[in-house]
């Protein structure tokens, strides 16, 4: 069963993503950060690692950089599919996604129509710029 | 003596007379050195060799004063009481066999010849052109019988002497002309070397030296409006050592006194044995200036041609009258100096022009030099020094500073200065401040009274400040920088040298001190301009920043809106009737169309701000067009309206923003479908050339011309569009994210005949922003 992270410090943003995977998609194995004290510490306990961790960008006290930052020094988490969630659309913050090394990025408001197509697509190995609703 | 041979010598002694008539026989004789010697010995040897008579008498020659000369030893000669006797007159010689038969002889000439023990004697008339000259004066002790033949042997002795003399002054006159040829002909080769007047004055003066001259003047002489002659040139030697440059300023003419003018308008060398008789008392500075405080003067014109060069001034310190070889020496002396003057002043005159016309180059470049500075500079400290450095150095200045004048016009503040290198390095002694009410300078004043003003000797300024740092400044300049009615500022420069500054180059500086006003209120138009601007800069960055955040808070609550409408609608949460489904759907489009809203004014803002950025990748035509008619399928649409698309087989792969390319397409399908009521939309897409061609082609009412325009700007909807809701940002998006590719999006419609949107991309696009 494949494993989900969710960092969000949105509370319905949470249950969205709850909703999307375990109600609509049909997993279970989602854990879900309301912040990111002490988060290497805690992705370092985690075991199993997620196979798929969403990092909302605008988190305290570690931004969405700072996460994927934490997760690239883990050894454990080099096959870690790692995806962008952010409300912040503008293109400069876009491209600095695309330059400190996410590969997928989804765009909130989710799509909950699109969603499990492009999550789907992520596990299979594509990489996802989804930044509209579209 | 044979009768031929005396004809002979008549003959040759007339032609003789002939060439030499007009020489003046008496001067020769008077000066001739070691006279007596020669005609002692030459009337000793004719006496013995033309006349049978004794030659062991005293024989005496006598000057046309009537003095004697004795030409043998016999000192009764030295004594004058023979004067009366010897006021013969006429050519004819006087025979006197026997003084005691010589009628009307008076007693005390008897007693000298008696007393001599001479009883007999001839006097022998030197006559030249009619003029004695002289005498012969042969005597002897025993009487006398003079004959026929005694006369004309005695009559020929006397015509010999004359020959004599007359080749002794040939000879004088020769050894002269050959001395003045010579001395001629090196004042010639000396004054072809001469460079300068100073030169010319004294190769003349040192050759004249000689004839006692003690102050030789060159005059360079021109005509006036009036014809009077104007001196335009004066150079000197006042002294016959020291030498003294009185040269005036090149071709600064001023008028020679009116009692000189006469004496210049002929060609011939005019004496003035007494100037004080001639020109009675004159001021010492005219006579001095002249060479008229010496009692005797020399006046030569010098003339090429018909044209008045200039003229030599002698003067010497005693009367003196010059002899005739010195005034031929004069006259030849002109013959000599007036062609060297004229090339010299010929010279002078290309010189003049080339300074001129090089200065005249070098100001006008340094002009436009400066004004190109001036112009192109914004930045105001460094337009201002630039300024002054190329004007100091190009103007060659001691020092050069620009004053700015204050907003009320009561005080100038020193805003730049460039000094020369040779200044001590400390430039607090330039005042940075200048009270434009009372400040006494010449920059104040010239702020003051806005005008240019030169001061072209500090020294007779009772309001110069002469400054401790700067003792080099002898003339000074100030012009205003004026705008409109507006005092700029003062610009003030200082030079070495007295009279630095002409009415030209204050024409000069005052047409470059405007431009620089012009530029100075550029540059700080310019600098408020750039601070506007900063303010506009900031003011948009907060903009866009609160575009940002807006975005940003806006997403997050419409997430949770349209995902729980969703999933409630979906029934995630349990079973839901139709009418709450329709309920909800309505909630999703408004959340949609709100996101829409968002989107666009993000996407509108980005543009305007010059930020949009397109992410240009490879893909493929096929897959987006693909992508797009999904999407348009799930439009809500009328139900009378077919959706139609004409893709050419074979599309390429295209360089370009996958997302944009999508919206622009969306946006117009769905611009279609909202005024499209029954008929057919058709998305066409064909390669042309290097470019991709879309085209939606609608059958709703079409477009009026007045509106194919408007339509793309911002925020202007049409009255239809306004009444179908949207942000009205649609097109102009769509527009210049086209343009961001460098192609190209335009309507082509008639009034119920539908419309028709063109898009056109390039297959590579740039992607500019």
């Amino acid at each position: 069963m494949v494993r989900f992270l969710y960092v969000e410090d949105d509370l319905s943003s949470q249950q969205i993503m709850q909703v999307l995977l375990i109600d609509i998609m049909g997993f279970s194995d989602v854990i879900l950060l309301s912040d990111s004290e002490q988060f290497a510490q805690r992705m370092a306990a985690l075991d199993p690692v997620p196979e798929v961790i969403f990092l909302d960008i605008h988190v305290r006290p570690l931004d969405g950089y700072a996460m994927l930052a934490v997760l690239r020094d883990l050894p454990q988490y080099q096959q870690t599919k790692i995806i962008a969630l952010t409300a912040s659309v503008m293109s400069s913050e876009v491209e600095s996604l695309r330059t400190v090394g996410f590969r997928s990025v989804i765009g909130k408001p989710i799509n909950p129509i699109t969603f499990p197509k492009l999550l789907t697509a992520i596990l299979n190995g594509s990489e996802v710029w989804d930044i509209s609703w579209g | 003596m044979s009768d031929a041979t005396l004809s002979a010598i008549e003959r040759f002694t007339e032609r003789f007379e002939r060439i030499t008539q007009i020489e003046d026989l008496p001067e020769v004789i008077r000066t001739y050195p070691g006279l007596e010697a020669v005609l002692s010995v030459s009337i000793l040897n004719l006496v013995r060799h033309t006349t049978q008579y004794r030659v062991d008498l005293p024989i005496a020659w006598i000057d046309a004063a009537r003095a004697p000369h004795p030409l043998t030893e016999h000192a009764a000669f030295q004594d004058q009481r023979l004067r009366d006797l010897w006021e013969i007159d006429g050519a004819d010689p006087l025979l006197v066999g026997d003084i005691e038969h010589l009628v009307g002889i008076s007693d005390r000439v008897l007693m000298f010849y008696r007393y001599q023990a001479i009883r007999a004697f001839a006097l022998l008339p030197l006559v030249i052109d009619e003029q004695i000259i002289g005498f012969i004066h042969l005597t002897w002790q025993t009487v006398q019988s003079f004959q026929a033949t005694d006369h004309r042997n005695l009559t020929l002795l006397a015509r010999q002497v004359v020959w004599i003399l007359q080749s002794l002054q040939l000879s004088a006159q020769l050894q002269a002309r050959v001395e003045r040829t010579e001395y001629l002909l090196l004042l010639t080769t000396i004054l072809s070397y001469a460079t300068s007047e100073n030169e010319i004055v004294e190769s003349v003066g040192t050759h004249l030296a000689r004839y006692e001259v003690h102050q030789t003047i060159l005059h360079y002489l021109d005509s006036d409006d009036h014809g009077n002659l104007t001196t335009i040139t004066m150079s000197g030697i006042w002294e016959s050592v020291m030498r003294v440059d009185r040269i005036t300023r090149l071709f600064d003419p001023h008028p020679i006194p009116a009692f000189l003018q006469p004496y210049l308008i002929g060609r011939d060398p005019i004496i003035i044995p007494d100037t004080s008789a001639t020109f009675g008392a004159l001021p010492t500075s005219v006579t001095y200036a002249y060479g008229v405080n010496a009692p005797t003067i020399v006046i030569l014109p010098l003339y090429t041609g018909r044209i008045c060069q200039g003229a030599l001034f002698l003067a010497w310190k005693a009367h003196y009258l010059p002899s005739q070889e010195a005034r031929d020496v004069f006259a030849a002396l002109t013959q000599i100096v007036a062609p060297v003057v004229a090339s010299r002043r010929a010279y002078l005159v290309a010189e003049r022009a080339r300074l001129q016309s090089e200065a005249r180059a070098r100001e006008l470049e340094m002009v436009s030099k400066v004004s190109a500075a001036a112009s192109e500079n914004l930045d105001l400290d460094h337009l201002l020094q630039t300024v002054v450095d190329l004007g100091k150095s190009g103007f060659n200045l001691y020092h050069a500073q620009i004053y700015l004048a204050d907003q009320d016009g009561q005080t100038l503040h020193l805003a730049a200065a460039a000094r020369d290198d040779s200044g001590r390095g400390d430039s607090a002694w330039t005042p940075v401040t200048l009270s434009l009410v009372e400040d006494r300078s010449l920059t104040a004043r010239c702020g003051r009274e806005r005008r240019g003003i030169i001061i072209n000797d500090v020294t007779q300024n009772p309001d110069f400040q002469a400054n401790p740092t700067f003792p080099a400044i002898r003339s000074e300049m100030a012009v205003p920088m004026i705008l409109g009615q507006q005092l700029i500022g003062v610009i003030s420069v200082q030079a070495r040298e007295v009279e630095r500054f002409t009415p030209n180059i204050l024409l000069v500086l005052t047409a470059l001190a405007n431009e620089i006003a012009v530029s100075v209120q550029n540059a700080r138009l310019y600098a408020e301009q750039l601070k506007v601007a900063d303010e506009l800069r900031n003011l948009d960055h907060l903009k866009s920043q609160f575009l940002a955040n807006m975005s940003h808070e806006l997403r997050t609550p419409l997430n949770a809106i349209l995902n729980f409408t969703y999933f409630v609608a979906s029934g995630v949460f349990g079973p839901v009737n139709e009418k709450q489904v329709d309920a909800l759907s309505k909630v999703t489009e408004s959340g949609r169309h709100l996101l829409g809203l968002i989107n666009d004014v993000l996407d509108f803002s980005k543009i305007e701000a010059g930020m949009m950025q397109l992410f240009l990748e490879d893909f493929a035509l096929d897959e987006l067009l693909d992508g797009v008619l999904a999407a348009t399928q799930s439009l809500h649409r009328s139900p009378q309206v077919e959706l139609r698309a004409e893709i050419a087989p074979d599309l390429p792969i295209i360089s370009a923003d996958k997302r944009r390319l999508r919206q622009i397409l969306l946006n117009l399908i769905s611009n279609a479908i909202k005024f499209t009521e029954h008929g057919t939309i058709t998305l066409v897409a064909q390669i042309a050339d290097d470019h991709v061609r879309f085209a939606v082609h609608d059958t709703g009412k079409g477009i009026p011309p007045e509106e194919h325009e408007a339509i793309f700007e911002a925020f202007k909807q049409t009255p239809d569009g306004l009444m179908r809701g949207g942000t009205g940002l649609g097109l102009p998006i769509s527009r210049r994210l086209a343009e961001a590719h460098g192609g190209h999006l335009w309507v082509e419609s008639r009034v119920g005949h539908g419309a028709s949107f063109y898009v056109t991309i390039p297959l590579s696009a740039k992607g500019r922003n």
